[in-house]
């Protein structure tokens, strides 16, 4: 239910912990770390990695927490916006020994080989396609369609305006489609 | 094939992205990219993580400070006198009673705004926490909360139409923003000093977005205010990017750094075609072509790996559609600018191209805007770019009022410094003897 909207208990939690209190900030962890691990695993491709980068997102939340006041901004886009800005510092340190390409693991909801091979044929074609977009298109898709998030917390992520997250989609989407399509003629 | 494919796409959908939605084919993408979405941190990581992190937070406010602790070991070990004891606890009582009245005001001026009762300690508290702050990185990111903070508060004034409040709000946020700048040329550029820089960076870019959307929504007399907080942002923004551009390991790096500004770039150049801003939108736009040159003759004379080669190319294609947008918006008076900057990022993307290929670049060389200056850092001095039209919106430059600083960072040399165009280092030789480094022409230069 937080996910969807801030609900009072999430309030007084965030209130809580802005004030120092650990178990309160405890709480919010467990309640966003798996939409915030997911939205990294997609951005990362490797499930260490990325479990690494959700911890120091709230490592990095816990230190700007008493900095954070709601003036609109909801508190789910704020958490992802310092969770991009972490993807893209990893990016920028990492880019010059591991090409990102690589970093995919392909075993995801393995049950065995040839089950993997089955279920996940063609999530695994449009994750590859989704990899081969521009990082801004990557990133829309990830958090309009992965995470769930509305226009409007997509922007305030972003740091771009609702109208501009709304047309990036439109691209990317037709993008999307294009390399998915190219994907799937590769396999043929 | 795939290219006849998209245009179809693009016909059908052209005019209201919205549409997109009721394609039966992307809706069924759309679909399977929420269904694939299904990852999960490992049991063992999810059943240790609470406790993991929380072990790793440091200490904010602690629930009993240390003093506390040690006088209640003494009184339980019966160390401390009765009588001490009731003069200790009546001392405590004073204490806690003016603590009380003093944190329940510091408690209440959270909220406040320029012309409350209360800002003025909401003020104080924010200087006194500065005050206590001895690490310059610490402060010069409190500088960017607080700028972030007075950002707030103008936002909330706009509503009121309170000019005299948003002025304050604006003085105080050239402060905090040109202290937080400050912060970003120290002897040594450690690790610390680049992350911070980093951040500086993308705040100020993010803040200068956000001044344009004030600039739009706020009555012509805050117009003036408003004006400096954007000059000074943009100054912050742009000495932090030369920070960045000079620390860079190597010229890849500092392409891809070029590449990334000038993405962003764009982004207000989107904004201010939205807001009718021509001369603002020219200085950005010749600012977004110097940036993509420049990176082009890196990457030109640079050993590029070839998928980033290929991320590179995407993001210039990418470009060349927001640059149509922004023509679609824009008025006429920015066509030259555009049609410039768009020859400029499609032959960057000839550039991209040639190196994966092997070809040669045809056409003629892309030099055809204005004589660029800086070799690393982006331009202060207004574009020579085409003549533009008086603004027709609020006005974004030039700013009215008291002078802003100079940015603190490197020295960027003045308009026609002797450097030449496509030189990449300060100071250094012409490769390409006034045209780009990839001129394919009879004694051009060739490609290292």
């Amino acid at each position: 239910m937080w996910l969807n909207q801030a609900s009072t208990e999430e309030k007084q939690l965030i209130k809580k912990a802005a004030a120092g209190d650990k178990n309160a900030f405890g709480d919010l962890y467990v309640a966003y770390l798996q939409p915030i691990y997911r939205y990294i695993y997609y951005r990362v491709g490797q499930k260490e990695e990325a479990e690494d980068l959700t911890e120091l997102v709230f490592l990095k939340v816990w230190e700007a927490l008493d900095g954070y006041e709601h003036r609109g901004v909801p508190f789910k886009a704020w958490l992802y916006r310092i969770a991009h800005n972490a993807v893209v510092d990893n990016y920028r340190t990492q880019k010059d020994t591991v090409a990102l390409e690589t970093q995919w693991s392909l075993e995801d909801g393995a049950q065995g080989p040839e089950a993997t091979a089955m279920a996940n044929e063609r999530e695994e074609l449009l994750r590859q396609a989704l990899l081969t977009l521009d990082p801004d298109y990557q990133e829309v898709l990830v958090l309009r369609f992965v995470a769930g998030l509305s226009h409007a917390d997509v922007a305030v992520a972003m740091g771009r305006s609702e109208g501009a997250v709304r047309a990036l989609q439109y691209r990317a989407l037709g993008a999307l489609r294009d390399s998915y399509a190219e994907q799937q003629q590769r396999i043929m | 094939m795939a290219k006849n494919k998209q245009v179809e796409w693009r016909y059908r959908h052209d005019g209201d992205p919205a549409s997109f939605e009721q394609d039966a084919e992307l809706a069924a993408l759309m679909q399977l990219l929420a269904r694939s979405a299904n990852v999960q941190p490992s049991p063992q990581f999810q059943r240790n993580a609470r406790r993991q992190l929380l072990e790793k937070l440091p200490a904010r406010a602690s629930p009993e400070p240390s003093w506390l602790a040690y006088l209640r070991n003494l009184w339980q070990q019966g160390q401390i006198p009765q009588r001490t004891a009731l003069a200790w606890m009546l001392l405590l009582l004073f204490l806690f009673t003016t603590l009380f009245a003093t944190g329940g005001a510091v408690y209440a001026s959270a909220d406040a705004l320029p012309g409350q009762a209360l800002y003025p300690v909401k003020l104080g508290v924010e200087d006194w926490r500065l005050w206590l702050t001895e690490d310059s990185l610490a402060r010069g990111q409190m500088h960017l909360t607080y700028a972030d903070r007075r950002l707030g508060e103008m936002e909330q004034l706009l509503a009121t139409g309170n000019a005299a409040g948003i002025q304050t709000a604006a003085d105080r946020y050239i402060q905090h923003t040109n202290q937080a700048q400050a912060q970003l040329a120290p002897a040594v550029a450690n690790a610390g000093v680049m992350a911070l820089t980093n951040t500086s960076q993308q705040t100020f870019t993010h803040n200068e977005l956000a001044l344009v959307s004030l600039i739009r929504q706020a009555p012509p007399e805050s117009w003036g205010s408003l004006n400096r907080a954007y000059a000074t942002t943009a100054n912050a923004r742009e000495a932090a990017q030369v920070v960045l551009l000079t620390a860079a390991a190597d010229d890849q790096e500092r392409a891809q750094l070029q590449l990334q500004f000038a993405n962003e770039r764009l982004t207000l150049a989107v904004a201010l075609a939205d807001l009718g801003r021509t001369t603002d939108l020219n200085q950005v736009l010749a600012d977004y072509s110097q940036r993509v040159e420049l990176a082009s003759a890196l990457i030109w004379q640079t050993d590029v790996a070839d998928g980033l080669l290929a991320d590179w190319g995407v993001l210039l294609s990418h470009h060349d559609l927001v640059l149509a947008e922004v023509a679609q918006r824009a008025p006429i008076a920015a066509s030259a600018a555009i049609a410039h900057a768009r020859e400029v990022s499609q032959t960057g993307r000839q550039v991209v191209e040639a190196i994966r290929t092997g070809e040669e670049i045809p056409g003629p060389p892309v030099q055809t805007g204005p004589p660029v200056d800086p070799p690393v850092g982006p331009p202060v001095d207004p574009p020579v770019g085409p003549p533009v039209d008086p603004p027709v919106g609020p006005p974004v430059d030039p700013p009215v009022g008291p002078p802003v600083d100079p940015p603190a960072g490197p020295p960027i040399d003045p308009p026609g410094g002797g450097r030449p165009p496509w030189s990449t280092e300060p100071g250094g030789p012409n490769p390409g003897g006034g045209q780009p480094p990839w001129h394919g022409g009879p004694g051009g230069p060739s490609r290292p």
